[in-house]
């Protein structure tokens, strides 16, 4: 007959519930936020629920302590069916409680179409859940009242959720969603399996945590793995899929930490172990966003909850026994789940303010739990059994057992007597222990902070291996077909080409080169000139790919230098201002290492170097090591080196500063006889007069922008000197000036 | 219009501002804009010497308590003088780096100012290093030794005598550092002369120790051979104290005997040697540095014909090259194959003749694995500026027309080809003095192998992430400071210090098999790791280092 009003409610509940649900319109604005009713509705169902499941959490289960199924309340196979009932029962209201919360479609299917399974099964063999839970049939017992309110609300949300889907005949591809359902409820379970399930199935297995055994050591690595799993199976969801992810997650660990051993009702056992204060603190931090509690139990509670898990405490058998499994449970969360808050992005990275933030909170703690310690350890009223007290192990011998060397602190008592309580402090040990944590704390920080480091590495890597990637695809697709070999501007194959080049420094926000266009074609000499710092060698190390291009682009016979820069560079030659040649080769021995990076021949590079060095007059020295040669020697070995693969663009970057006149004359000689083959000569100076001599054609640069192009003949027909026209640009410096000029 | 005072060209002046310059240089490297983190800077050094010192004072109450070993003057004479001879061969080499071959004295010889100025000059930059440096080790012994015995006349002394014995090693490594490079040039040019010397070294090094070792009484029981160690030990500080002349009077003048007069002669010595420093390193410093500048020599090599074959090896032959021809990393490398052997020489020696269970079995695999990686780890940080180290001369592989990242592989092939060679002598001394068997040799070998690897492709990638061509490209390869060697050496004692303890923690745990089978796996991981991550961020940054 009880079982029959409690479906009914259940049936009744549910369906009534759908039914408001369904009718309710309009929105309501609670702390300036709006609200539809429904949702309204349904969140304060699951609120309700979770407060009427409270006083069940701190129940005794006469189960919780049975050690196999011999001799149980029921016989082996109600023992079994009901606790694989109860586990399933337990976590679907425990989906109810979230789901409002949530637009989570698989949480919807479960909470709509499996949930009422199990409840309805729960409420069909309510009398022996009853035997279960108190030993007898006792319908009228507070704890199974409640249970059955619990049921009822339950009953509810899921009733709304079905009736919606009714509603709306949301029953498409309905047997996968439903097998999607069942996998996400299956893959949740362990995070709510009652910690006494193991242990009243197979009674007690395994040994001994308290050593650093090869069993515990599996569960730190299952723990690890845990958190690596979790994290790349969820890094790539959306927020909505980790907030739900998390958020129930800190739900399991708390109700998991409450459900576990009843007794929890007398001074002795209130959450004020550190990482018990976790299971707590996480719930509020992540069902509220609540930056500071999710702070402390990320710089604080993971500290403890992973020292913890390195020296576990307890004493019992580790594999199926209650306790020793909640102790594993509790840890695994208090340790994890705050390292998932960042490394998945729910809250930030912490700065050092909150680190201190934290040291505050956690000084506040020991302090608590040290008044607390020393007050009802010694209070007759509160603890008249003279249970331990032992917050933070701050007044037990449990760290000094472990760590014999502070035994001596434990001598230095202090204590004071309010009424006929007398308080007594440990106060040199528990300041040791708040200075070692405290310190540990700095070290975490540490780890953090280089975790952070290492991620960011990562991360940038991905990108930019992305943005390659991107890059390559884009080539691709403005080649229209062709190989990646062609020129990507068929019509530029003649010259080299800028088109609105700019450069930035990085660190800078000066453009070194600012909007530059520029054409050079086959069987010229071009001379760049400008003053010191105005861009020139800026210019040709972003040519020929030393450094990259801000803006714009650079084309070399119609190869574009950021995006086909091999292709580019096989025709270019480059000397450079600095004599970059390694000293400790000899000169062939660096012409031919060039000639390799460029694949010419052996044929060829033989002919070439031969013919170089007869016509700089190089041949006796070609074989010494470079640094034994002149300022003059190494100038013309580069050359050779920028000629050795016969370019069809030489690119020289002051190429005659510190020459004398013959090695000048040479080098002269030398630049046109390759212009005058059909080739590019480009090349940087501030001598006026080898410019006006050599060059063709010449262009003025000034403050990183391009004052003048023009022919040499053209300026020479005007009546004016290079050296006049070069010093009208040189003497202006503001850039509004040589913008006029150059419109 | 104003008139311009005169300025008073003294030399003081010249060398003030000569001084400054250099020092603002190295400071310049070094800057920090953030206030916070150079006020945290400060106080991590301040922490650092703070620990020391209470290292220290405790090592030395523990040696009283212990050993009835009280801190003398002897003791005291005798550990400063240990660590001046220390400090003065780190001095001559760094001396001989910065007062001779550094390519700054180019500029600075340029200068209106005499050669004796800009000597002066370098050797206060240099000593005000050797000062701040001194924060972290003799600041602390005398700190400590003050603590533990000190009285008025130890604490009244104690600031002139840091200043004194900071700038000691500095004066004589100036002296004795002009002979030196004339024997080092003279060496250069003798290779045969050098490799017999070296040699001639390495084998008389290895007779002393040998006769040294064979003194050991085997089985060692330090308990029997205490009271005749103590004795000897006692012997030695006295002998020493009585070599050590100058720092007797600093010993004597600190510990208040006769005050009066060994506190004015100890600084009379001093300045005296100040004085002949100057007078006799000046001539010689023009000398000795015009001929590093000037380009005189000419060393012919034969070239040989070689087909273009891949990039790699084209690479691989112009860095082996270069590698032969540069002393300073032949000399390295000499030292590593040779001297790396006679340490694990030493070292298995003593552990044999201690060992004699199983316990000591694990402990001589441990120690071995932890002290190879360390000397290995040590000499692979060249590989975090092995790419910096190529300063100007990368514009020839930016500008390339080819995937010069190649480079890098080639590089990392020249390295290894070192460690590897003085990994096998090391081991084949190894079968000689240890009573390891030949299979937990060759799963050590190939255990040291993996991670020495690992480790090289790890510096290597510091140098990649962060390069430092433009301190390379004006300094040469006189760059100290560079961030990435110092970050490769920590990150290779971290390695050594972790896997020493992880092979003791698996020996002991289970089996010797499953503990090898263990570390193997993590060194193949741990190589994998570091060749993947050192992989993509070739392909990703290597074409982004700018000059």
């Amino acid at each position: 007959m009880n079982e029959l009003l409690l479906i009914a409610g259940m049936c009744g509940g549910g369906a009534l519930t759908g039914f408001i649900s369904r009718k309710l319109r309009g929105n309501v604005r609670i702390f300036k936020k709006e609200i539809a009713w429904k949702k309204l509705l349904l969140c304060g169902l699951s609120v309700l629920l979770f407060v009427a499941y409270m006083p069940y959490l701190f129940s005794l289960e006469v189960v919780s302590r049975q050690e196999g199924l011999d001799g149980g309340v029921l016989s082996k196979g109600a023992t079994v069916a009901m606790a694989i009932l109860k586990w399933f029962t337990y976590f679907m209201m425990a989906a109810c409680m979230t789901q409002p919360f949530f637009k989570k479609k698989n949480l919807t299917d479960c909470v709509a179409f499996l949930t009422p399974v199990p409840l309805l099964l729960s409420g069909i063999f309510f009398k022996q859940h009853s035997v279960f839970v108190t030993g007898a049939v006792a319908y009228y017992d507070f704890r199974l009242i409640m249970y059955a309110v619990c049921l009822c609300l339950s009953a509810c949300v899921s009733g709304a959720a079905l009736y919606s889907k009714i509603a709306e005949k949301d029953f498409g591809q309905i047997a996968k969603r439903l097998g999607k359902a069942a996998l996400f409820v299956l893959i949740w379970l362990m995070g709510f399996m009652p910690m006494y399930f193991p242990q009243l199935m197979f009674g007690l297995i395994g040994e001994e945590t308290a050593e650093f055994t090869l069993t515990h050591r599996l569960l730190i690595y299952i723990c690890i793995v845990f958190m690596f799993g979790g994290y790349v199976c969820m890094r790539k969801k959306s927020r909505e899929e980790k907030l739900f992810f998390l958020s129930f997650l800190s739900l399991s660990g708390f109700l998991q930490y409450f459900s576990h051993n009843a007794q929890r009702t007398g001074v002795t056992s209130l959450p004020l172990h550190l990482c018990n204060t976790a299971m707590v603190l996480m719930l509020f931090a992540y069902m509220f966003r609540w930056n500071s509690v999710f702070y402390f139990t990320y710089l604080v509670n993971v500290l403890g909850a992973f020292l913890a898990i390195l020296m576990p405490n307890t004493g019992e058998n580790l594999l199926t026994d209650s306790g020793a499994l909640i102790f594993w449970y509790n840890h695994t969360y208090a340790f994890v789940l705050p390292i998932f808050g960042v490394a998945l992005g729910i809250f930030p990275r912490p700065n050092i303010k909150m680190m201190y933030k934290a040291i505050g909170a956690f000084t506040a703690y020991v302090l608590l739990a040290m008044i607390l310690n020393g007050w009802l350890n010694n209070s007759p009223t509160l603890n008249p059994n003279k249970d331990e007290v032992d917050y933070f192990f701050l007044y037990s011998y449990f760290f000094v057992d472990k760590f014999k060397f502070l035994m001596p602190l434990k001598t230095f008592e202090f204590s004071f007597t309010i009424g006929n309580t007398t308080l007594m402090f440990y106060w040199l040990y528990d300041l040791v222990i708040w200075l070692v944590f405290v310190g540990l704390m700095f070290v975490i920080w540490g780890i953090y902070v280089l975790l952070y480091r290492t991620a960011d590495a990562h991360g940038e890597l991905a990108k930019r291996k992305m943005m390659m990637r991107l890059d390559h695809a884009q080539l691709l697709k403005e080649l229209d077909g062709r190989s990646v070999k062609e020129p990507l501007s068929p019509e530029g194959v003649h010259m080299i080409k800028f088109t609105n080049f700019s450069k930035t420094y990085a660190g800078t926000t000066k453009k070194a080169v600012e909007d530059l266009n520029l054409e050079i074609h086959e069987g010229e000499v071009f001379g760049f000139i400008g003053h010191n710092g105005a861009g020139k060698s800026t210019t040709i190390k972003s040519l020929v790919g030393i450094q990259s291009i801000t803006e714009g682009k650079i084309e070399v016979q119609g190869y574009d230098v950021a995006r086909q820069p091999l292709e580019a560079k096989l025709s270019m030659g480059y000397v450079s201002d600095n004599h970059a040649v390694y000293e400790n080769l000899t000169g062939r021995e660096y012409i031919s290492y060039v000639a390799d990076l460029y694949m010419v021949n052996e044929k060829d590079k033989n002919e070439r170097i031969e013919k170089y060095a007869k016509m700089f007059h190089l041949e006796k020295a070609l074989d010494s090591e470079i640094k034994c040669y002149s300022h003059g020697m190494k100038q013309k070995t580069m050359v050779i080196g920028a000629l050795i693969h016969n370019p069809k663009v030489w690119v020289l970057d002051e190429p005659l500063t510190g020459l004398d006149p013959t090695s000048s004359w040479q080098i002269k000689e030398c630049m046109r006889q390759h212009a005058d083959a059909g080739n590019i000569v480009f090349f940087s100076s501030h001598v006026i007069e080898v410019v006006e001599k050599v060059c063709d054609r010449i262009a003025i640069i000034s403050g990183g922008k391009l004052c003048r192009v023009s022919r040499v003949e053209d300026i020479q027909k005007e009546g004016l000197s290079l050296e006049q026209v070069y010093l009208q640009y040189a003497q202006k410096h503001t850039p509004e000036d040589m913008e006029k000029e150059r419109v | 219009m104003t008139q311009a005072k005169e300025m008073k060209n003294t030399p003081l002046r010249r060398v003030k501002y000569l001084s400054l310059m250099q020092m603002g240089e190295q400071l310049r490297a070094k800057k920090t804009r953030d206030k916070k983190k150079k006020a945290f800077h400060i106080f991590l050094k301040c922490c650092i010497t703070v620990v020391v010192t209470a290292v220290i004072i405790f090592l030395l109450s523990f040696i009283k308590k212990q050993f009835f070993l009280l801190p003398t003057k002897d003791m005291f004479v005798s550990f400063i003088f240990v660590t001046q001879i220390i400090t003065l061969f780190s001095c001559m080499s760094s001396m001989i780096s910065i007062l001779y071959t550094s390519k700054e004295n180019a500029m600075l010889l340029a200068f209106p100012c005499t050669y004796g100025e800009i000597f002066l000059s370098r050797i206060i930059v240099f000593a005000i290093e050797e000062l701040k440096k001194s924060m972290y080790f003799l600041v602390p012994i005398l700190i400590a030794f003050g603590v533990q015995v000190g009285g008025v006349s130890y604490w009244l002394t104690l600031l002139p005598m840091w200043f004194m014995l900071c700038l000691f090693p500095v004066l004589i490594g100036a002296l004795l550092s002009i002979p030196l490079i004339y024997v080092k040039r003279f060496l250069e040019k003798h290779i045969g002369l050098y490799a017999f010397l070296v040699i001639a070294f390495i084998v008389g090094l290895f007779v002393g120790v040998t006769i040294l070792l064979d003194k050991l009484p085997d089985p060692l029981r330090l308990v029997v051979i205490y009271h005749d160690f103590m004795q000897n030990l006692q012997g030695a500080f006295a002998a020493m104290r009585s070599w050590s002349l100058w720092y007797a009077f600093i010993g004597a003048a600190m510990y208040g005997e006769g005050v009066y007069w060994t506190l004015p002669v100890s600084i009379l010595i001093f300045a005296a040697f100040g004085a002949a420093c100057f007078l006799i390193a000046r001539p010689f410093y023009f000398k000795a540095v015009s001929s590093t500048v000037e380009a005189g020599r000419t060393k012919r090599h034969k070239h040989r014909k070689h087909k273009v074959n891949n990039l790699f090896l084209t690479f691989f032959r112009k860095e082996l090259k270069l590698f032969v021809r540069n002393s300073q990393s032949v000399n390295s490398a000499v030292i590593t194959i040779l001297m790396f052997p006679l340490i694990s020489y030493v070292f298995n020696f003593i552990l044999l003749v201690i060992n004699k269970n199983m316990l000591g079995d694990f402990m001589s695999i441990a120690f071995n694995v932890m002290i190879t990686l360390s000397v290995l780890s040590a000499n692979n940080a060249t590989a975090a500026a092995a790419i910096s180290s190529e300063g100007n001369e990368f514009a020839v592989l930016k500008t390339a027309p080819s995937n010069t990242a190649v480079i890098c592989w080639a590089k990392i092939a020249v390295t290894s080809l070192v460690n590897l060679f003085a990994l096998a002598v090391t081991f084949v001394m190894l079968t000689f003095t240890t009573n390891l068997g030949t299979g937990d040799l060759i799963l050590m070998a190939v255990l040291l192998i993996l991670l020495t690897m690992g480790h090289i492709m790890w510096s290597f990638q510091l140098d990649i992430n962060n390069p430092r061509i433009l301190d390379y490209a004006t300094k040469g390869n006189n760059v100290v400071d560079n961030v990435n060697v110092g970050k490769s050496i920590v990150i290779g004692f971290i390695i050594a210090t972790l896997i020493g303890a992880l092979t003791l923690l698996f020996m002991m745990d289970s089996t010797k098999a499953s503990g090898w089978i263990r570390l193997l796996a993590i060194a193949v991981a741990f190589i994998a790791a570091r060749f993947y991550l050192l992989r993509r961020n070739i392909k990703v940054y290597f074409n982004e280092i700018q000059m």
